[in-house]
C-alpha cells in the first residue's frame, strides 16, 4: 500500500497542470545548479571582461562593475538559492514537525505554552526583526540560513499541530496508549507518518519563502559578501546604480525574473501537493 | 389476500467499476400488498438499499438499473417520465430516511419543512397545509404547537418521527423506511418501531422496511425478504421464515442470532467473507459459504421459487428434494 | 463460588464542566458522566455494562483503561488503585489489561502490516524477546484467533482484510501479552450478524483458555445475555441494576431495566407477542434532577423519587437495584417475570 500511496500522489500531482508546471521549473533549476560549471561560460568569480560591459556575443548579459560575467554569476546563484531555500527550509520544517507534534499530542500546558512562543514568532515584524539579526550575527552563509529557519517554523508548526490534533482522535493510537506503547513510540510510529504529506507541502511553501527572505535581505546588503546569491547580484546593481542606467536590462531584470519564476515554481508545486494531501486526508478520516 | 400495491419483477441494477460491472441488485422480485409491512433483510452491501433507490428512481451514475419492472398500482415507474415520477414520490411512495438529521434543513422551522412538501406536490393554501401539518405531527406523537421549533430543538427519536411526518405529508399509500431505526437507542428504536406499527394500522399503511437487524424486523413484519449479495435468497411470511426457512442463508442467520429465552443456543457464525460482485459469473452466489453446495450450484444460479403457497426460495436442494441436515 | 476480586470500582465519578451563560455572566455547571459507580468483576468472569449510548459506559472503560483520569473514586486491580499510579506504573499493569475497542477500520494503523501491528505490545512490554520469539508469538496468536494459515495475514495491510478478520487482529493484539483482564467496549456493534456470531464465540473461547476477565460494554442486551454471568445496567452515568444475567432477564426489578428487557427483540418477539413496555420521552442529560436520574421517565414515581437519588441496594445474593419503589405495592414484579415464576 505505502508504494501504491506515492503512485496515487504522483498520478493526482501530474493530473494537475498547475503543479506538473511547477515542478517542471524546479526540475530546470536543479539541473542548472547541478549543472552550472559545464552550462556557465566563466568563472563568476574571475574578472574575465571590462567593468560595466554592455552585452555582446562572449558576455550574453554584459559584465559587472569588476568585469565579471553576470550570465556565469547568475547560472553559480541558482545554486545559492537552491540550496539556501532547501536547507532554510528543512530545518524549519523539522522544527514544525517537532514542535506540532510535541503540543498536539501532550496538549493542556505544553501546547498552551508552544501555541503562545508560535503566535508569538508568527505576529512579529519579521523584515526588522531579520536585518537586527542579521546584523547583529554577521551576515554569512549559515547565518542567513539560521535567521531564516528560525522565523520560518511557527506557521508548518501550527498546521502540523492541528493534522496531529486530528490524528490523535484515530483508534489505532488510543489502542497503541491503551496497549503501553511508550509516547515516543506512538508520535513516531502512528502520528508521523499520518504528518508527513501535511509536512511536504509545507516544506514546499517554505522553500519559496526562504527564497524570497534570502534575496531581500542579500538585496539589503545583509547576506554574505563572498557568496553570490541572486540576492547578492541585486545588491551591487543596486550599489552600483545599476537601476538608474540601462543596464537594468541585463543587469536587474534577469536576477529578478529568476527569483519570481524559482518562488513561482515552489508555490505552484506547494499548491497542488495540498491540494492532494488535503483531501486525501479528509477521505482517511 | 389483499391488493398488490407494489410489485417488482426482474428488477437488476448494476454500477460500473474502474474492474468492471458490479452487479449489486440482479434479478429481485416480491410484491406488497395493501397494509403489508415487508422486512427487507441483509448485511452491509447486500443492495438493499439499492433496491429501494432503484424502485423509486434516485440510482445515479455509475450506476443503473438495467432490467425489470416496477409497478405501483398498475403503473410502472422504470420507465416512467421525471414529470410522473415526480407526481408519484411523495403522494404515492415515500421514504424515510436512515439518517433523519441530513434529511431535515437545520435552519428552518420543521413545521415549514413539513408544509413545504405539501405544498410544492399539492394545490392547497398554505392554511390547509399547515393544518395538515399539525396533524401529521400529531399522528407521529409530537405536539401539535412544534411545529415551529427547529430540528436542533429535538432529540434523535424526535428527529425521527419528524421525519416520518415528513414522509407521510402527501399520505402516500407506501413508504420505505430505509435503515431508519438504526443508530437509535434500543428505547427510542422501539418507540418509533411501535409507531410505524401503528401508522400502518391506522392509515392502512403498506410498508418496506429495510434493516439488517432481523430480531427487530421479524417483532413487526407480516413478510419477510432475505437478500444475499444482491439477489433475494427467500421471500416468506414472517412465521415461515422463523420456522421453515429453506434458504441456508436465512438459517445461517437464524443461527447467528442470539436468543434472550433460549439462552444455551450456541450461536453460529458463517464462514467465509461475501462475494465480490464485479464481473461474478453465473453461480449461487452463497456458494463459498454454504455447507450444503455441490456442483451445480457453482456452475448455474437458482431462480427463486415457490416451494410452498406464498413461500419463495432460491436454492436447488429445494428442486433436488435436499435435505438440509449437515453431513459431516 | 466466590472467587478473587480482580477489579473493584469504588464511587468512580467523571464530571465535565458545562459552560454556558454570556460571555459576561457565564455560567459553569458540573455534568456528571459517570456518577459514583461501583462495581467488582471475579477472576474468569464476564461482566456485561449496558445501556444507551452516552449511558457513561464507554466513559467507565475508559477511565478503567487509563485512557481517561477519574474525577474522583478507586479503581482496584489486583488489589493495587491505579488511580494516581505514575506513568511508568501504569504501563506495567497494562501488560496485565488490554482493550479491544469498537471500530475494527479505525483501531488498526492503516499503514502498516498486521505483523508490525501485532508485534507492538511485545515491543512495549518484552524487551528481552528475540525477533525470532516474537515473531512465533505472533504467529502462534493469529492461529489462535482462527486465521489460519497466519503467514496468509501477516504480511497484509488492514485495508485488505473484512471487518470480522480486522476485529481478530485487534482481538489478537489484546490478547499476544496473555493479559489476565479484557475490556471489549462494543467489540461487535460494527459488524454484521454473520460475523458477529464468530467474534463472540471466539472471545467466550479464548476466556476459557486463557482464563480471562472480562468487562463487556453493549448496548444489545440479547449479545450481553449470551456473553456475560453478570449484567450492570447503566442509565444516565449511574449503575441502575446489577446481578447475574439470568435474574437481571427473568425477574428484571428497575423499571428502567424492565423497560429494555420487554423491548429486546429476539426471534421469539414475533411468536410471543410479548407486552412491551414503551417508555416516553428520551435521555435528556441537560436537566438536573435532585433525585432519581429516570424520574421523568419512570411509570412508578413517588415523592421520594424526585428528592433523593437511590443507592444501590442489594436485594439477595445476586442482585443489586438502585430504586426506591423496589418492594413497594405499586410495583410488584414485572408481568413477564410473573409468568415464568
Amino acid at each position: 500500500m505505502k508504494s501504491n500511496r506515492w503512485g496515487y500522489y504522483w498520478k493526482t500531482l501530474s493530473s494537475s497542470k498547475l503543479g506538473l508546471f511547477g515542478l517542471s521549473i524546479l526540475c530546470l533549476f536543479l539541473i542548472i545548479a547541478l549543472f552550472a560549471p559545464l552550462l556557465a561560460p566563466f568563472n563568476p568569480m574571475e574578472r574575465v571582461g571590462q567593468p560595466f560591459g554592455e552585452p555582446s556575443s562572449t558576455f550574453l548579459l554584459g559584465t559587472n562593475d569588476v568585469g565579471q560575467d553576470i550570465l556565469s554569476e547568475l547560472i553559480y546563484g541558482s545554486r545559492i538559492s537552491l540550496m539556501i531555500g532547501v536547507i532554510a527550509a528543512l530545518i524549519s520544517i523539522v522544527l514544525g514537525i517537532i514542535v506540532g507534534i510535541v503540543a498536539g499530542y501532550y496538549g493542556g500546558k505544553v501546547d498552551n505554552f508552544l501555541m503562545r512562543v508560535v503566535d508569538l514568532v508568527l505576529v512579529v515584524p519579521f523584515l526588522p526583526l531579520m536585518i537586527l539579526l542579521a546584523a547583529f550575527i554577521g551576515p554569512s552563509f549559515w547565518n542567513i540560513i539560521l535567521v531564516i529557519s528560525l522565523i520560518s517554523w511557527a506557521s508548518p508548526a501550527r498546521v502540523i499541530r492541528s493534522q496531529v490534533l486530528n490524528l490523535k482522535t484515530k483508534g489505532y493510537v488510543e489502542a497503541a496508549k491503551s496497549i503501553g506503547t511508550k509516547a515516543s513510540t506512538i508520535m513516531l510510529k502512528h502520528i508521523m507518518p499520518g504528518v508527513i504529506p501535511i509536512a511536504l507541502s509545507q516544506f514546499v511553501m517554505a522553500a519559496s519563502s526562504a527564497i524570497l527572505i534570502e534575496a531581500s535581505l542579500s538585496f539589503l546588503g545583509l547576506g554574505d559578501p563572498f557568496v553570490k546569491s541572486w540576492g547578492t547580484i541585486l545588491y551591487y546593481a543596486q550599489a552600483r546604480g545599476a537601476f538608474l542606467t540601462e543596464a537594468w536590462l541585463w543587469w536587474v531584470l534577469p536576477p529578478g525574473l529568476l527569483i519570481t519564476t524559482l518562488v513561482i515554481g515552489f508555490a505552484f508545486t506547494g499548491y497542488s501537493l495540498e491540494e492532494i494531501m488535503n483531501p486525501r486526508l479528509r477521505k482517511e478520516r | 389476500m389483499g391488493k398488490t400495491v407494489l410489485s417488482v419483477e426482474n428488477l437488476s441494477t448494476f454500477y460500473k467499476t474502474d474492474k468492471g460491472i458490479s452487479r449489486a441488485v440482479e434479478n429481485v422480485s416480491f410484491t406488497v400488498e395493501e397494509g403489508e409491512i415487508l422486512g427487507l433483510i441483509g448485511e452491509s452491501g447486500c443492495g438493499k438499499s439499492t433496491v429501494a433507490q432503484s424502485i423509486l428512481r434516485l440510482i445515479e451514475y455509475p450506476g443503473k438499473v438495467v432490467k425489470g419492472k416496477v409497478f405501483l398500482h398498475e403503473k410502472e415507474l422504470i420507465s416512467a417520465s421525471e414529470a410522473d415520477l415526480y407526481d408519484i414520490r411523495w403522494s404515492e411512495i415515500s421514504v424515510i430516511p436512515q439518517s433523519a438529521m441530513n434529511a431535515l434543513n437545520p435552519v428552518h422551522r420543521i413545521g415549514e419543512q413539513i408544509m413545504e412538501a405539501i405544498l410544492i406536490h399539492e394545490h392547497v393554501s398554505k392554511k390547509e397545509a399547515l393544518d395538515r401539518t399539525k396533524v401529521l405531527l400529531e399522528l407521529v406523537g409530537i405536539d401539535r404547537e412544534r411545529w415551529k421549533s427547529y430540528p436542533h430543538e429535538f432529540s434523535g427519536g424526535m428527529k425521527q418521527r419528524v421525519a416520518i411526518a415528513m414522509a407521510l405529508a402527501c399520505y402516500p399509500k407506501m413508504i420505505i423506511s430505509d435503515e431508519s431505526t438504526t443508530g437509535l437507542d434500543v428505547l427510542t428504536q422501539s418507540q418509533v418501531i411501535a409507531l410505524l406499527k401503528d401508522l400502518q394500522r391506522k392509515m392502512n399503511l403498506s410498508i418496506i422496511l429495510i434493516s439488517h437487524d432481523l430480531p427487530m424486523v421479524t417483532s413487526i413484519s407480516d413478510k419477510i425478504a432475505i437478500m444475499y449479495a444482491g439477489k433475494l435468497v427467500e421471500w416468506a411470511s414472517t412465521d415461515d421464515i422463523l420456522h421453515d426457512a429453506r434458504h441456508p442463508y436465512s438459517r445461517a442467520l437464524l443461527d447467528a442470532t442470539p436468543d434472550l429465552i433460549n439462552r444455551d443456543k450456541k450461536i453460529v457464525s458463517i464462514p467465509g467473507t461475501v462475494p465480490n460482485l464485479v464481473n461474478i459469473k453465473s453461480c449461487c452466489r452463497f456458494h463459498t459459504r454454504c455447507p450444503f453446495a455441490f456442483e451445480r450450484c457453482k456452475v448455474e444460479e437458482p431462480e427463486l421459487k415457490e416451494v410452498k403457497p406464498g413461500h419463495f426460495a432460491a436454492c436447488f436442494l429445494e428442486e433436488e428434494n435436499h435435505e438440509l441436515t449437515y453431513t459431516s | 463460588m466466590s472467587l478473587p476480586t480482580l477489579l473493584e470500582v469504588v464511587n468512580l465519578k467523571k464530571t465535565f464542566v458545562r459552560r454556558s451563560g454570556s460571555f459576561l455572566k457565564p455560567k459553569k455547571t458540573d455534568v456528571y458522566a459517570v456518577n459514583n459507580v461501583s462495581f467488582s468483576i471475579e477472576k474468569g468472569e464476564i461482566l456485561g455494562i449496558i445501556g444507551e449510548s452516552g449511558c457513561g459506559k464507554t466513559t467507565t472503560v475508559r477511565m478503567i483503561m487509563r485512557l481517561m483520569n477519574e474525577s474522583n473514586g478507586k479503581i482496584l486491580f489486583n488489589g493495587q488503585n491505579l488511580c494516581g499510579l505514575s506513568d511508568e506504573k501504569t504501563t506495567k499493569v497494562r501488560k496485565d489489561m488490554q482493550m479491544i475497542f469498537q471500530d475494527p477500520y479505525d483501531t488498526l494503523n492503516p499503514g502498516m502490516r498486521i505483523v508490525d501491528i501485532l508485534m507492538e505490545p511485545l515491543h512495549a512490554h518484552k524487551p528481552n524477546m528475540t525477533k525470532e520469539e516474537k515473531y512465533q508469538k505472533v504467529k502462534e496468536t493469529t492461529e489462535a484467533i482462527e486465521l489460519i494459515p497466519a503467514e496468509d495475514f501477516l504480511n497484509r495491510f488492514p485495508h485488505q482484510l473484512s471487518g470480522g478478520q480486522r476485529q481478530r487482529i485487534a482481538i489478537a493484539r489484546a490478547v499476544i501479552l496473555e493479559p489476565s483482564f479484557i475490556a471489549a467496549d462494543e467489540p461487535t456493534s460494527m459488524l454484521d450478524v454473520s460475523v458477529r456470531a464468530g467474534i463472540l464465540n471466539l472471545l467466550l473461547d479464548l476466556r476459557e483458555k486463557m482464563g480471562l476477565t472480562m468487562l463487556f460494554i453493549t448496548h444489545d442486551l440479547s449479545t450481553a445475555s449470551y456473553m456475560c454471568d453478570r449484567i450492570a445496567v447503566m442509565y444516565q452515568g449511574s449503575i441502575v441494576e446489577i446481578g447475574e444475567t439470568q435474574k437481571i432477564i427473568d425477574f428484571p426489578t428497575h423499571p428502567y431495566t424492565k423497560a429494555l428487557v420487554s423491548v429486546v427483540k429476539d426471534l421469539n418477539s414475533f411468536i410471543e407477542n410479548r407486552e412491551t413496555m414503551i417508555l416516553d420521552g428520551e435521555v435528556d442529560s441537560t436537566k438536573k434532577t435532585l433525585g432519581c436520574a429516570f424520574v421523568s421517565r419512570c411509570p412508578h414515581q413517588e415523592a421520594v423519587c424526585h428528592n433523593v437519588v437511590p443507592s444501590l441496594e442489594q436485594i439477595d445474593k445476586v442482585q443489586s437495584v438502585a430504586c426506591h419503589c423496589f418492594g413497594s405495592s405499586k410495583m410488584g414484579i414485572s408481568e413477564r417475570s410473573g409468568a415464568l415464576v
